[in-house]
């Protein structure tokens, strides 16, 4: 297949792609959509299992870190940037030029198609696809937020364009640049904060991040809610917390189509359960934070769920069976 | 006048549950955030003990037991709700039709009590036709529950004013509920008036107790999406509250509506210096564990005893509450926390090792968990929970019982915490007294097996916690500090003879 054919609404790829909207975040998103080009099995790369690591930062923040160590190294990519809108446009265009494909590193508030355009600042992955004459932003991510709803886009690019839609977030804000660093699985501070990101099919040169993991990263979070929830700065990262339950979401919505009858037990007992567990946090900590802007002490529901989940992650991952322990990365 | 489908005159009825997530649905669709419905925590500090399930979202599935063609028709809602449903219990819906009032009903009960009653009527509602003519202003809708202070009484005439409008999903919770049929501004406008208790009047500590609905056509003035709302009634002695509204809904018709709710009366904080001397007394060189040390009779009785200089165990479920460092100031040395179920075995497995590797004698324990008892009778089909009840109350007293009794030393003491509803049962807690009552006997056995001990049950009255207090339940409540601080000083001055001594209320 042509790597710089451009991609239509009726390629099974994207087809396939759309299948798991609502249980991407932003990044897997963007990685199902670079890695379904080349590899049939792309949905098990995005797949983190039930794997999740917890980098204690300072002030009260933690690394996230929800793809195990090697992604990045297997899939090869590495990250680049630039300041020039000149230079960081054609970077991006050469390296459509060579694979027909590129993860851009951009931000909500330039991408005509994400419900933030124009409204507010978020970092926001896409992918490009097809040759630097022609082409495509595939951006399967679909989620609904308080700005509303963001829907899967599919759509020609003008390059011209390009200088403006491919800036990336500002980064200027601590949780966000914790959030990039480990992003594919590793350590990969310092980040250079360039106006223009995006991700080259290069060596990569991989540091692991180290902290909590499994089971005992989940308890370590529930940790900080009992012992800070009652300050507002504890809140600061509840999108990173819903990532952890896109990821469960779509561990779920892969095992359920999976064929073959022996894991439809540990599916439905375990795996289900803890990705509907998972997505009750968002309210919870939403209501937390409000609570607290009003004045009000928030209740212990957010550590005492996340004690709850913690337990749920070590059965799940007890209860495996072998014929779906592929799932879980071992 | 219009009259509804008969269909069959025989009563039907259906099996209803309501799960977290049906919960967490509504509350989004609905805008209605009250943590008593969604926060698990924050409903064990009140005396339903679990999350609620929305009101309006069991009137959806109320109505959801009766036919389409009946729903289609249906101009006017009455709800009642009686007492509580809880998230996962299960409830049977019992339908009928009444020719004579020409009106579907439908009945649900559980715990063997009727807990919701929903009226379906083809007309217009009597009294229930309020147009206010002042403008409805839009003030967005409240994304945290209204929280307003103690002294902040509502007032007959207060008006609010207000912007509403369910999300498309809500209409799909009614679809779910087999309710679609029911005219989308009456399934919107039990969105609203959930809203409204839940968030607005009275707010975050409101319940709702009944409404009235009524589907009136629009006036073409009137815009969508607004509401005003006014207090017809105020009880400050209950705190009900009636208040006549008139939603404009964007299904494009008007809703007149009488809203009734209660308030819980937030509880006053448990008075730690009435409890523990300015100054740490000597330390007394013994140690004892207090099982639900963190709320009520148990927290007071935990302060007291570290007023008395004794190494205090607290055992809590959720959060310590009052035993927060700022309310033990210089005492914070000798109280250690322990936050376990003692229902688990498991759990408690970490305070015995505490209080061994401390070395100091355990010189008392105090057995002060107890569930909060939601109204119930007993029939044939609620001796399951009322069975699962006390089985869980006995737990909460027998695994700490069994874990930490041999640790006591020879003239220790054990509180056994009963009820005077042992000796006046209340008609609606069978399950109450059965509990207690076996927590007595538990009493007495511990008399036999460590003949040395003082076991010694109290049969408390009724206290103001977080479990009385309710609109009729916390009427002649007693407030637990000068109850703890009595009965303690009573067992540190060994007033009672080892073997059992049964305290009544009036005693203390």
């Amino acid at each position: 297949m042509n790597p710089l054919a451009a991609m239509t609404a009726e390629d099974p790829r994207w087809q396939s792609l759309l299948a798991h909207s609502d249980t991407y975040t932003c990044y897997s998103a963007a990685l199902a959509a670079w890695a379904a080009f080349e590899f049939p099995a792309w949905a098990g790369i995005v797949n983190s299992g039930l794997s999740l690591t917890l980098v204690d930062e300072d002030e009260g923040l933690f690394g996230f870190v929800h793809f195990p160590s090697g992604l990045r190294a297997a899939l090869g990519l590495a990250r680049r940037g630039a300041d020039d809108s000149g230079e960081g446009v054609n970077a991006i265009l050469e390296e459509l030029a060579r694979h027909g494909r590129v993860i851009v590193s951009g931000d909500g508030f330039a991408l005509p198609w994400h419900v933030a355009a124009g409204r507010r600042h978020v970092p926001h992955w896409f992918v490009l696809r097809g040759s630097p004459s022609a082409p495509v932003a595939v951006d399967p991510f679909a989620c609904r937020n308080d700005l509303g709803r963001q829907e899967a886009t599919l759509q020609p690019i003008n390059p011209t364009t390009l200088a403006s839609l491919a800036v990336a977030h500002p980064g200027d804000d601590e949780v966000v640049r914790l959030r990039e660093s480990f992003a594919l699985g590793d350590d990969a501070r310092p980040l250079e904060r360039r106006r223009f990101q995006w991700f080259e099919r290069a060596d990569a040169e991989i540091r692991e991040a180290v902290g909590a993991t499994g089971p005992a990263a989940v308890s370590r979070l529930a940790q900080h809610f009992r012992d800070h929830g009652a300050q507002a700065d504890a809140y600061r990262q509840v999108d990173d917390i819903w990532s952890i339950a896109r990821h469960r979401g779509f561990l779920a919505h892969l095992a359920a189509a999976q064929p073959g009858e022996a894991h439809v037990e540990w599916l439905e007992t375990h795996v289900q359960p803890l990705a509907k567990r998972w997505s009750h946090m968002a309210p919870l900590l939403m209501q937390a934070s409000l609570a607290i802007g009003a004045g009000r002490q928030p209740t212990g529901s957010v550590a005492d769920t996340l004690d709850e989940i913690a337990e749920r992650e070590a059965a799940a991952d007890r209860a495996c069976p072998s014929d779906a322990a592929f799932l879980l990365l071992r | 006048m219009n009259s509804l489908p008969l269909h069959s005159a025989a009563s039907q009825t259906h099996q209803l549950r309501f799960s977290e997530d049906d919960l967490l649905a509504f509350a989004d669709a609905s805008g209605d955030w009250n943590p008593l419905h969604i926060d698990a925590d924050f409903a064990r500090g009140t005396p339903f003990g679990r999350c609620v399930v929305h009101g309006s979202l069991l009137t959806l599935g109320a109505l959801g037991c009766l036919p389409n063609d009946v729903l289609t028709e249906v101009r006017g809602l009455e709800l009642t709700f009686g007492g509580a449903v809880l998230v996962g219990e299960p409830v049977t819906a019992e339908t009928r039709y009444s020719d004579k009032a020409n009106a579907w009903e439908v009945r649900l009960s559980g715990r063997g009590k009727l807990l919701t009653r929903v009226v379906a009527r083809p007309g217009v509602l009597p009294g229930v036709d309020s147009r206010p003519s002042d403008p409805i202003s839009r003030r967005p809708m409240r994304v945290e529950p209204f929280a307003p202070e103690l002294a902040d009484e509502p007032a007959v005439g207060d008006q609010v004013e207000g912007a509403y409008g369910s999300k498309p999903a809500f209409a799909e919770i009614a679809r779910h509920r087999n309710a679609g049929a029911l005219d989308p501004a009456l399934v919107e406008a039990l969105g609203w008036a959930s809203y409204i208790v839940g968030m607005e009047v009275p707010g975050l500590h409101g319940v709702f107790a009944a409404a009235k609905l009524s589907l009136l056509e629009r006036d073409p003035k009137d815009g969508a999406g607004g509401y005003s709302l006014r207090a017809r009634e105020h009880d400050p002695r209950t705190e009900r509250l009636v208040a006549d509204g008139r939603l404009e809904t964007r299904s494009g018709a008007t809703v007149a509506a009488v809203i009734e709710c209660f308030r819980r009366r937030q509880l006053p904080e448990l008075d730690a210096a009435a409890l523990l001397p300015a100054t740490p007394r000597p330390a007394s060189g013994r140690s004892v564990v207090v099982i639900g040390g963190s709320r009520g009779f148990g927290a007071a009785a935990t302060l007291a005893l570290l007023g008395g200089g004794h190494e205090t165990h607290a055992v809590y479920s959720t959060t310590a509450g009052v035993l927060g460092a700022a309310n033990v100031g210089a005492h914070e040395e000798r109280l250690i926390l322990h936050r376990a179920d003692a229902q688990d075995p498991g759990q408690l497995t970490p305070l015995r090792e505490a209080i061994v590797e401390r070395g100091l004698p355990l010189r008392g324990i105090v057995l002060a968990a107890a569930l909060p008892p939601l109204a119930m009778g007993l029939t044939a089909e609620s001796a399951l929970p009322l069975s699962e009840y006390v089985a869980a109350s006995i737990r909460l007293v027998a695994v700490p019982l069994g874990a930490l009794m041999p640790l006591l030393d020879d003239q220790g003491f054990i509180l056994f915490c009963s009820s005077s509803a042992v000796t006046a049962p209340p008609r609606d807690w069978p399950h109450y007294v059965a509990a207690k009552g076996a927590l007595e006997y538990l009493a007495s056995w511990a008399v036999a097996a460590a003949p040395g001990v003082r076991s010694v049950v109290v049969r408390l009255p009724k206290l103001a916690t977080a479990m009385t207090n309710s609109p009729s339940m916390r009427i002649g409540a007693t407030a637990p500090e000068a109850i703890a601080g009595r009965l303690i000083a009573r067992l540190e001055g060994d007033d009672f003879p080892s073997g059992l001594t049964i305290l009544e209320a009036e005693e203390l």
